[in-house]
């Protein structure tokens, strides 16, 4: 009952403004044709994206390909070159940071440390002028939120890496921002606690269903917290969906490799519609990309999605080669394989796998043609 | 806890050195200074060990040197405001900069140190004197009728002083600028603060540390300052450390001449004292404050 004001900030703004309701279902962060150059370097090139009310979407990518750039973008602390922001229909782009009512996670918290944690959540909330004991209330409401409401005496310093994350957390959502921000939330937390806060962030950020732009080069992370992922390379969104579409049916040779393993094998395409490999033979695939016009292309098969079999399987939605093991690595979870096929190296995976191969063993490799994608050459600048 | 930690009897063996150091060369002769203070001196037999307060007694019925006290004092204190008020943006231009000009900064900040104290006098002699480049300059453009005096009065010694001392306002604002982590800055601007509110909440207290050992050191370096205020001030105008200087080495009178450096020692101490415990008592408060507001606020959660 006493978490009634922060939690779900949205829905209760749209019982008392009718006109909310409509807005609820349109876009509600709109970001167009964001360009950006530092010195003679491109960083974005032509971004654009915009979320739904309660969602989050997460930026994913290498490290220099925009996406911490973009975020400043939103923030307001990096002016683009061209391009606008519009949070609710309404232009952002001209605002000072302090106007926006965005909270920012940062990504090292940047907790104030010669304040009390208590001092921390409070900052944004006297800065609107919120009366005394009302900052008391949704202080103490959003440090109970995080479950460390006896931390609020206490400096940054005396908390753990989580608690403080948890304090970033609060102090960030305390001010009910139209818009949160989160710098690669994980990235200063042992990998155990990782794991444990992925999931307590996720929680969170379900109950207060705030519209959210999260920043990662953590596959995992981007594919557990977000509901859309946005992979940037070089300044622009190679493809913009759901983690399972992303994963199933990347749009490009990039995010296929950069989101899971994948075997690529250069290939060209036959008049029948099958795929000609060098040294493996006709392959059929599907075939992902927007335009079919060229012949040379990549196709991609994830490791996991080739079986290890005694004899070739029938069928026409199989495809089969023969190979030669030339390694085998047991990792408890799953065995990989190394198979040699025509010259072409394959990484095979499989669970619980009770098989085991010698090195130098002929064996007959399937998989099946929904599980190879045809998705285009390479980008021509890269 | 750390592998590498020293053990207590590492740690006070490393003290030795230092306490013999300081033993010998400070808390032996100011313990002698102390003991003349209280000695006699006869203009024909010197100093005669017969300790009484009649040096002390002498300087409090003393009218002139009450007030060579209090000039410094007060000298001081406007020439540490000083350098705060204009070391503080010096020093956020300096960390602010970087290559060349960063060196550029320090070299001019660091040009009074080197120079000799004559010689910079002589420099603010052309500037400030009678016929110095402010009086032309300022005649010249009919502001004033005849050349007025800036040498050899107060402003003269905190213009100076402040010129030499700056430096050290401003390299100890500096460093503990540096540990300011802009992403704090960011994050209170994210959460509503303008730059001057900022800079106000986080970036100021931030950099109090700095700004106190600043104005600490600013303020007992021009405490005993004494080639400065002699040659700017004139000879009306003296700071505590001439009159020191003339007792013991003009007129022999070494007693006396220390009762002096003791009351400046003590003056000195019990202000650095008084801001101290001033500090101390605001902490305190602002804690107890701090305590107070929590204390009624899960009350209030409750309530609502």
């Amino acid at each position: 009952m006493s978490q009634g004001c922060l939690v779900r900030p949205c829905f209760r703004a749209s019982s008392t403004d009718p006109g909310e309701t409509k807005s609820f279902l349109m876009e509600y962060l709109n970001v167009n044709g964001l360009e950006h150059s530092y010195a003679t370097q491109r960083v974005l090139e032509n971004v654009s994206f915009s979320i739904n009310a309660g969602e989050r979407l997460c930026l994913l990518g290498p490290s220099g390909c925009g996406k911490t750039t973009t975020l400043q973008v939103l923030a307001g602390f990096v002016k683009p070159d061209r391009g606008n922001v519009e949070i609710k229909g309404q232009r952002v782009d001209g605002m000072p940071p302090e106007k926006r009512n965005i909270g920012i996670m940062f990504q090292n918290y940047a907790l104030f440390p010669h304040m009390s944690v208590f001092d921390n959540v409070a900052f944004g909330l006297r800065m609107r002028g919120v009366a005394k004991a009302e900052i008391s209330a949704r202080v103490m409401e959003a440090l109970t939120l995080v479950r460390l409401p006896h931390a609020a005496s206490k400096r940054p310093s005396q908390l753990s890496g989580g608690e403080q994350q948890r304090i970033a957390f609060s102090r960030a959502v305390v001010i009910r921002p139209s818009l949160l921000l989160l710098d690669e939330p994980f990235s200063n937390l042992d990998a155990r606690l990782r794991l444990e806060m992925r999931t307590e962030l996720l929680d969170l950020l379900r109950t207060l269903s705030v519209a959210t732009v999260m920043v990662t080069h953590d596959q995992e992370e981007a594919m557990a917290i977000a509901d859309r992922i946005a992979v940037m390379y070089r300044g622009r969104i190679e493809q913009i969906d759901t983690p399972d579409q992303i994963y199933r049916n990347p749009a490009s040779l990039f995010v296929g490799r950069f989101i899971g393993e994948s075997n690529v094998l250069p290939a060209t395409a036959l008049p029948d519609g099958r795929f000609q490999v060098d040294g493996v033979g006709a392959i059929t695939a599907r075939d992902t990309r927007p335009s079919r016009n060229a012949t040379a292309v990549q196709l991609m098969i994830r490791p996991e999605h080739i079986e290890l079999v005694d004899a070739a399987p029938g069928g026409e939605e199989w495809n089969s080669v023969e190979g030669v093991v030339e390694r085998q690595l047991f990792l408890g979870h799953r065995t990989e394989w190394i198979v040699s096929v025509g010259g072409l190296k394959l990484t095979v995976w499989q669970s619980n796998a009770h098989v085991r191969r010698q090195v130098g063993e002929k064996v007959t490799l399937r998989w099946r043609s929904a599980d190879s994608i045809i998705v285009g050459a390479e980008h021509a600048n890269a | 806890m750390h592998k590498n930690a020293l053990t207590t009897r590492g740690w006070l063996l490393l003290l030795v050195l230092p306490v013999i150091a300081l033993g010998l060369l400070y808390v032996l002769p100011v313990f002698n200074l102390v003991r003349i203070s209280f000695a006699q001196y006869d203009p024909k037999l010197g100093v005669i060990p017969d300790y009484q307060i009649s040096n002390y007694v002498a300087l409090f019925v003393d009218v002139f040197y009450f007030e060579v006290l209090w000039r410094t004092i007060r000298v001081s204190l406007l020439v540490t405001l000083f350098c705060a008020v204009l070391g503080y943006p010096i020093a956020v231009y300096l960390i602010r900069s970087s290559g060349w000009r960063q060196t550029g900064i320090f070299i001019v900040l660091l040009m009074p140190l080197v120079t000799s104290v004559t010689v910079m006098s002589y420099g603010w002699l052309i500037l400030l004197g009678r016929n110095g480049v402010i009086n032309t300059i300022a005649s010249g453009l009919g502001l004033i009728d005849v050349p007025r005096q800036f040498m050899y009065n107060e402003t003269a010694i905190v213009v100076g002083l402040v010129h030499v001392l700056v430096v050290f306002m401003v390299i100890s604002i500096a460093a503990s600028l540096q540990s300011v982590d802009q992403t704090w800055v960011r994050a209170a601007r994210s959460l509503g603060a303008t730059p001057g509110v900022a800079f106000r909440a986080i970036t100021l207290p931030l950099s109090l540390p700095g700004l106190r050992t600043g104005a600490l050191l600013v303020f007992v370096l021009s405490m005993s300052a004494y080639a400065t205020p002699t040659l700017l001030g004139g000879t009306r105008f003296k700071f505590l450390s001439y009159l020191v200087y003339q007792q013991a080495i003009s007129l022999y009178n070494w007693p006396r001449g220390a009762a002096m450096a003791v009351m400046l020692l003590i003056a000195t101490t019990a202000l650095l004292a008084l801001v101290s415990i001033y500090s101390q008592i605001r902490t305190i408060r602002a804690n107890r404050r701090l305590r107070e507001a929590q204390a009624d606020g899960p009350a209030q959660v409750g309530a609502v």
